[in-house]
């Protein structure tokens, strides 16, 4: 699962995430928060359960979507998010 | 596989200290040898650049602490996780030492926690298998689901903490040029902590390289006790004073942080409100080439303390420095709790290979097998 630079500590099903469809997310760093953004939206910060999982139900529409928990590139994912029509 | 694939493992697996008919294994932290740690980390096999290090209280080794270390095994995330990992290489440094600090004092700086006897037991390439759903919870200690690093030198712990440090690297193949990607995160435990102890702004103190020189020691700040904070500098012993109060937002009507460059320190911000000033000077420690300095906050056994913030900045006196003469750190923040308590691991984390100082994070481990002689 590859960040802008590479690996990154996010794994996504399904991966790219679809617009109006529900993504799990699976988080294996050490923060306890983390946030997530569609294109220019306000962030929105989540909490990952115990074992690192949280969902995005639905993934809003939008062109990419950010995850990031603000300890450096590891921490920090985008992906293009799949239309449908 | 080609041979240059090979060759690597080879020579690391050829080198490594032997078990002898003696060797046992400790699992830390200790209780999870065969329950699972109900989350998950990607300490150390995350494929890309950090540096982590874990300062464990010697006491969680059982008898393993007066013995040589010889490996250490990490098993794969199991706790409902039915997902098949990734498998690939990564490059891997490991390096142990017996840390001057206890879990709780350990803070931000990797030089301040590591021991003067760091000893670099693992330098290679891993092999992470492609893994399965665990066949049980936990997973069990053996392959695919779990990974064993084999020292090539022993270690034996000579304080009353184990530093583990690890340098994780991705690994390219020198042949293909391809970056492996493995997702291969291992089971890990988070135990209750305090989880307030929060650092505000950054140090303007340009003798001292730290942005973050000052902390605390959170296990001292329980009802009755004696809350310690902390700093650390260069080589030069200063007069500092810690200032203490009870708000990192506000001080006289004025927002924190406060720009002091009017006040004739430029590039340095009051951080917090302070109602109390502590004084205690920066001397040189017989650990090595820098300075440190402690100031003790008593603390009432009053039960009505408990969860109250309390703030802390350090001003250090370095005439001709500016027009204040003063250099100001960054500022701390933490609760009166006493679940602060006994703080057995700690965690500290840096997002890249050349950084010398991390995020901390206290009470966070993986779980981790040690293999001794």
């Amino acid at each position: 699962m590859a960040g802008p630079g590479g690996p990154s500590r996010f794994k996504m099903l399904p991966d790219p995430p679809v617009a109006g469809q529900a993504v799990e997310v699976t988080y294996s760093g050490p923060a306890k928060y983390i946030e997530y953004q569609i294109d220019g939206q306000a962030a929105v910060r989540i909490q990952p359960g115990p074992d690192g999982k949280f969902r995005i139900d639905p993934v809003p529409s939008g062109d990419e979507l950010m995850l990031s928990d603000n300890l450096g590139l590891p921490g920090y994912l985008y992906r293009e998010i799949v239309q449908t029509h | 596989m080609s041979l240059a694939k090979v060759l690597p493992i080879t020579v690391a697996l050829a080198a490594v200290v032997p078990l002898t008919g003696q060797s046992r294994a400790e699992v830390i932290p200790n209780g999870f040898a065969n329950h699972d740690g109900a989350t998950l980390s990607d300490f150390p096999f995350g494929a890309y650049d950090t540096r982590r290090q874990l300062i464990v209280a010697g006491s969680e080794l059982g008898p393993s602490r007066n013995r040589d270390l010889v490996g250490m095994q990490f098993r794969r995330n199991a706790g409902g996780d039915t997902s098949p990992l990734d498998g690939g290489r990564v490059r891997l440094r490991v390096t142990l030492s017996s840390s001057p600090l206890t879990a709780s004092q350990a803070c931000e700086s990797f030089a301040a926690n590591r021991g003067s006897d760091a000893t670099v037991v693992f330098d290679g390439v891993i092999d992470l298998p492609a893994t399965p759903a665990p066949t049980s919870d936990p997973a069990p200690w053996v392959e695919p689901f779990a990974v064993t690093i084999p020292f090539q030198t022993a270690f034996r712990l000579a304080s009353s903490a184990l530093c583990i440090e690890t340098e994780t690297s991705p690994y390219t193949d020198p042949l293909t040029g391809t970056t492996d990607e493995p997702w291969w995160p291992v089971d890990a435990t988070i135990e209750r902590t305090p989880d307030d102890v929060t650092n505000l702004g950054a140090s303007c103190w340009t003798e001292n390289p730290s942005p973050m020189p000052a902390c605390v020691v959170p296990d001292t700040f329980t009802l009755g006790g004696r809350g310690v904070f902390t700093l650390t500098g260069p080589t030069q012993p200063r007069p500092a004073v810690c200032m203490v109060g009870l708000s990192g937002s506000e001080f006289l009507g004025l927002t924190l942080p406060f720009d002091l460059g009017f006040f004739g320190a430029p590039g340095c911000s009051l951080q917090i409100a302070p109602f109390l000033q502590i004084p205690a000077p920066l001397a040189r420690t017989p650990a090595g080439p820098r300075t440190e300095a402690h100031a003790e906050l008593p603390i009432p056994n009053d039960a009505n303390l408990t969860s109250l913030p309390l703030f802390a900045q350090w001003m250090v006196f370095v005439p001709g420095n500016n027009l204040l003469g003063t250099q100001w750190s960054n500022g701390v923040s933490i609760r009166i709790d006493p679940t602060n308590r006994d703080i057995r691991y700690t965690w500290i984390e840096a997002p890249d290979l050349v950084s010398g100082i991390g995020h901390v994070f206290r009470g966070r481990s993986p779980v981790i097998r040690i293999l001794d002689n």
